[in-house]
C-alpha cells in the first residue's frame, strides 16, 4: 500500500513537474503583438511614447508592440473602418468623441472589474463616469483638455491694460478687447469658426462659463432648452459682428490658425485648451487665466477627454489590458503629460508635480478642480453627431449669415428637437 | 436586317414568308447575340464579368439592401426600416445638395470644357514652347486633388496664404477671404474647373490631331474665315470626342469629394455640401450607414444618368 501511495505522489510529482515545463515553454513561446494607436502629432508622440513603450516591452519580452503614430483627423477617418472590419488596434487612444459610437457599438473591451486599486482612486470619479457605457466602464482617462483664456501679456502692456489682471467677466474681455484693438491695432480677440470640432470646444467653453448647468440634455439627448446656448453664440458673433474686436474671416481659421495667430502677436486672447502650448512655447508672455464669467455669474468649465481603450477583439486582452496599466500609472502619465504638454487626470500628478502649479497650468487645474467641472461625461453618440452640426449653423451666426436665434432654431430644426 | 427592306416590300415578303424577324434589343438582345457566337466570347468576358461583379455590383446591391435598414457602421443591430432613411433624406437638406451638386457639375464641365477646348486649339498650333505647356498645362490633373486642395488652401488662406499676403502687400487686395460664406462656393468651383480641364485638353488635344490637314486646307482655300473653319471643322470633328469627355466629367464630378472636403469641409455653413460630402458624414462620421447608402443610392440613379448617355453616344459612334 505504502509502495503505491509513494508510486501515485511520485507521478504526481513527475507529472506536476513535466506539467510545469511545459507550461513554462509555452510561455516562453507565446510571444504576443500587441498594436498600439496614439494619435497626435506623430513626431511628438513618438518621442514621448516610444520610450514607454520600450520600456514595458523590456518587462515583458515575450512582447512586441506595433506603434502607430497619427494626427487625430486620420485617427477620426480610420477608426471607424477599423471597427466596422473588426481591426482596430489592441490599444489606443480614441479622440473624446469617437468613443462613445465605438463604446455604443461594443466593440471596446469592459475594463471596470481589473482595474487597478490606487489607479481607480487616483482619478476622480467624474472622469471614470465619462469612460462609463452601460454601467460599465470601457475606459481610462488619460488626457483632459480644458479650455481657458489664453493672453498675450506683451499687447495688454502696449494697449495700457495690467497683464495681471486679464478679464474675469464676458463685459471686461469686450472692454479688453476693444482697448487692445484700438490702441495696437491688434485683434483683441481669436476666434476661430472653420468647420472643425473645435468650433464647438470654443462655444461650450462660452456657454458653460453662463451656466451652472451642462448644456446637453442627457435624457433627451438634445440641447438643454433652459441653458442659454444662443446667448452663448450671440457672445461670440457680437465679437466678431458688433464688437469687431476678432480677426477678420474667422470663418476661415481653424484653432490650429489661431494659436498661430497668437504666438505670432496676431491676435491678442484666444479660448484654447492646453496643447497651444505646443504652438506658442514656453514664452512667459503667453499666460492663460479661467474663462471669464457671463452674466448669469454661474460659471462652470467643460474639458475634452481623450481615454486608454482596449479593442474588444483583441486576442490578448490581459496583456492589452496591462499595457493600458502600465500606461496609465503615475511614473507614465507623468512622463507623458512632461513631455508632451498636457493636463493629466492622476490627481496625485497634479498635487506632486511642481509644473502644474506655475505658467500656464494654474489656469487649467483650476477649471478642474475650482469650478463645477464637466468632462464630456457623460458624452453619447448623439452628441457626437451634434458636434459634426453644431458648426455648421454656429458658422452661419460668426459669419453674420443668420441670427444667433435663427441658427439655434435651424439646428433644433435639423435634429427635430423641441425649439428653446 | 429590316431597315434594307422598303415598306411596299413588306406585304410581298410576308405572303413569302421571308419577312425578315425584327431582333430582340436591350440586354435580351445582347445576351442573345453572345449566345449566338457560342460559348466562347462568354468565358473571354466571365473573368471581367465576375470583376464587375465583384467589385462594382456586389457592393451597389448591399448599399441599395442598406438603404432600407438602420445600421450602424460599427455594427451592432440591424433592422429593416422600409422607405424611413429615403424619408429622413427629403425631410433634410438633401433637396438642396442635390441641387447644389446639379449646379456643381453643370458649370464644372461648362468651365472645364470651354477652358480645355481652348487651349487645345491654341496648343495644337506649332508655337514655340508648345510641349513645355502641354506638359505644365496636365499637372493640375496629375497630382491627388486632396494635394491640389491643400496647396490652394495654403495659397488663398487670408493669414498664412501666400497669394493672399503677396496681393496684400502689393496692396491689391485687403481682408478677402475666399472661402467665406459666398465666396466658398465659386473658390471652390473654380479650383475644380482648373483640376478638371486637362481631361477635356487631352481629350480634344487627341481630336484635333485626327482632323485630316486637307479638309482644313479646302477650307482655307474655299475663303472660310478662321471663325467658320473651327465652328464648322474644328468643332465638328471634336464635338463626338468633347461629348464623351463631358459626360465622363460629369460622371466624375457628380462623386468629387476629396477637393471639396479639404478645401472648406463643406461650409461654411452648407454651403459647399455636396452629395459626396453628405455620404461621408452620414456614413463615417455619423455611422448611419442606412442613411448613407439611400443618399449613395439616389447619387448612383444620377450617375447612371450619365452612364445611359455615354453608352448611347458610344454605341452611336460605333455604328
Amino acid at each position: 500500500m505504502k509502495l503505491l501511495k509513494t508510486a501515485v505522489v511520485s507521478a504526481s510529482v513527475l507529472a506536476m513537474m513535466a506539467g510545469g515545463a511545459m507550461t513554462g515553454a509555452a510561455v516562453a513561446q507565446d510571444k504576443i503583438t500587441l498594436t498600439f494607436v496614439r494619435p497626435g502629432s506623430p513626431d511628438a508622440v513618438k518621442k514621448v511614447y516610444q520610450p514607454i513603450l520600450d520600456a514595458f516591452v523590456k518587462l515583458h519580452p515575450n512582447v512586441t508592440i506595433e506603434p502607430t503614430y497619427m494626427g487625430f483627423d486620420e485617427m477620426f477617418q480610420r477608426m471607424p473602418l477599423e471597427a466596422a472590419t473588426g481591426k482596430l488596434p489592441d490599444v489606443f487612444m480614441p479622440p473624446g468623441l469617437l468613443m462613445p459610437p465605438l463604446a455604443a457599438n461594443n466593440v471596446l473591451l469592459p475594463l471596470g472589474d481589473s482595474i487597478p486599486a490606487d489607479l481607480k482612486s487616483d482619478i476622480a470619479q467624474s472622469y471614470w463616469d465619462a469612460v462609463t457605457w452601460n454601467g460599465q466602464i470601457v475606459a481610462v482617462p488619460a488626457v483632459i483638455n480644458p479650455q481657458a483664456l489664453w493672453y498675450n501679456a506683451d499687447l495688454f502692456k502696449a494697449a495700457g491694460l495690467d497683464p495681471d489682471k486679464p478679464p474675469a467677466t464676458w463685459d471686461e474681455l469686450v472692454a479688453d478687447a476693444k482697448a487692445i484693438t484700438e490702441k495696437t491695432g491688434v485683434p483683441g480677440m481669436g476666434v476661430y469658426g472653420f468647420k472643425r470640432n473645435d468650433v464647438v470646444d470654443e462655444l461650450a467653453a462660452v456657454v458653460q462659463s453662463n451656466s451652472d448647468v451642462w448644456y446637453w440634455d442627457q435624457k433627451n439627448q438634445a440641447i438643454r432648452p433652459d441653458v442659454d446656448v444662443k446667448g452663448g453664440l450671440q457672445f461670440l458673433a457680437d465679437l466678431v459682428q458688433k464688437d469687431k474686436v476678432t480677426q477678420p474671416n474667422v470663418d476661415a481659421y481653424s484653432s490650429d490658425d489661431v494659436r498661430g495667430m497668437l504666438r505670432d502677436g496676431k491676435v491678442a486672447m484666444l479660448i484654447s485648451s492646453p496643447p497651444t502650448l505646443s504652438v506658442v512655447g514656453n514664452d512667459p508672455k503667453f499666460r492663460t487665466a479661467l474663462m471669464p464669467v457671463g452674466p448669469t455669474g454661474k460659471a462652470t468649465s467643460v474639458a475634452n477627454m481623450d481615454p486608454w481603450v482596449v479593442s474588444a477583439t483583441t486576442q490578448h486582452a490581459e496583456m492589452a489590458k496591462e499595457l493600458v496599466w502600465f500606461l496609465s500609472s503615475a511614473e507614465n502619465v507623468n512622463i507623458a503629460a512632461t513631455g508632451y504638454g498636457t493636463l493629466p487626470p492622476l490627481s496625485s500628478i497634479i498635487a506632486n508635480n511642481p509644473t502644474y502649479k506655475s505658467g500656464i497650468w494654474p489656469a487649467f487645474v483650476d477649471t478642474m478642480t475650482k469650478r463645477a467641472f464637466f468632462s464630456t461625461k457623460p458624452i453619447t453618440p448623439q452628441m457626437s453627431m451634434s458636434t459634426d452640426t453644431i458648426p455648421q449653423f454656429a458658422q452661419n451666426a460668426l459669419t453674420g449669415k443668420s441670427t444667433p436665434e435663427d441658427s439655434i432654431k435651424q439646428l433644433f430644426q435639423s435634429y427635430g428637437w423641441p425649439q428653446q | 436586317m429590316s431597315s434594307t427592306h422598303a415598306d411596299n416590300d413588306l406585304p410581298a415578303a410576308y405572303a413569302a414568308g421571308t419577312l425578315p424577324r425584327r431582333e430582340p434589343r436591350g440586354i435580351l438582345g445582347f445576351f442573345l447575340r453572345l449566345g449566338a457566337g457560342g460559348i466562347e466570347p462568354l468565358l473571354f468576358l466571365l473573368p471581367a464579368l465576375i470583376l464587375v461583379g465583384g467589385v462594382y455590383i456586389a457592393p451597389l446591391v448591399g448599399a441599395f439592401l442598406d438603404s432600407f435598414k438602420d445600421v450602424s457602421l460599427l455594427g451592432g443591430d440591424t433592422r429593416w426600416v422600409g422607405l424611413a432613411n429615403y424619408r429622413d433624406l427629403l425631410n433634410g437638406n438633401v433637396l438642396a445638395t442635390v441641387l447644389r451638386t446639379i449646379v456643381w457639375v453643370g458649370l464644372t464641365v461648362a468651365g472645364a470644357t470651354v477652358l480645355g477646348l481652348t487651349l487645345a486649339v491654341a496648343l495644337d498650333k506649332p508655337i514655340p514652347g508648345r510641349l513645355f505647356f502641354r506638359i505644365v498645362l496636365v499637372l493640375p490633373w496629375i497630382f491627388p486633388s486632396s494635394i491640389v486642395a491643400l496647396m490652394w488652401r495654403f495659397t488663398l488662406h487670408p493669414y498664412y496664404g501666400t497669394l493672399i499676403n503677396f496681393l496684400r502687400s502689393i496692396r491689391l487686395v485687403g481682408d478677402v477671404n475666399f472661402f467665406t460664406s459666398g465666396f466658398a462656393f465659386p473658390t471652390a468651383l473654380i479650383i475644380n474647373i482648373l483640376v478638371s480641364f486637362p481631361f477635356v485638353f487631352l481629350s480634344a488635344l487627341a481630336g484635333l490631331q485626327a482632323i485630316p490637314s486637307e479638309v482644313m486646307e479646302a477650307a482655307r482655300i474655299d475663303g472660310a474665315t478662321a471663325w467658320q473653319r473651327f465652328r464648322y471643322i474644328t468643332f465638328g470633328y471634336l464635338r463626338p470626342v468633347l461629348w464623351t469627355s463631358a459626360i465622363i466629367l460629369a460622371a466624375w464630378t457628380m462623386v468629387s469629394f476629396d477637393l471639396v472636403f479639404v478645401l472648406t469641409g463643406g461650409g461654411p455653413g452648407d454651403e459647399t455640401d455636396l452629395l459626396a460630402i453628405s455620404i461621408y458624414r452620414a456614413g463615417f462620421q455619423d455611422f448611419h450607414i442606412g442613411l448613407a447608402s439611400a443618399t449613395a443610392t439616389l447619387t448612383v440613379l444620377l450617375v447612371m444618368g450619365f452612364g445611359y448617355f455615354y453608352v448611347r453616344n458610344a454605341t452611336r459612334e460605333a455604328t
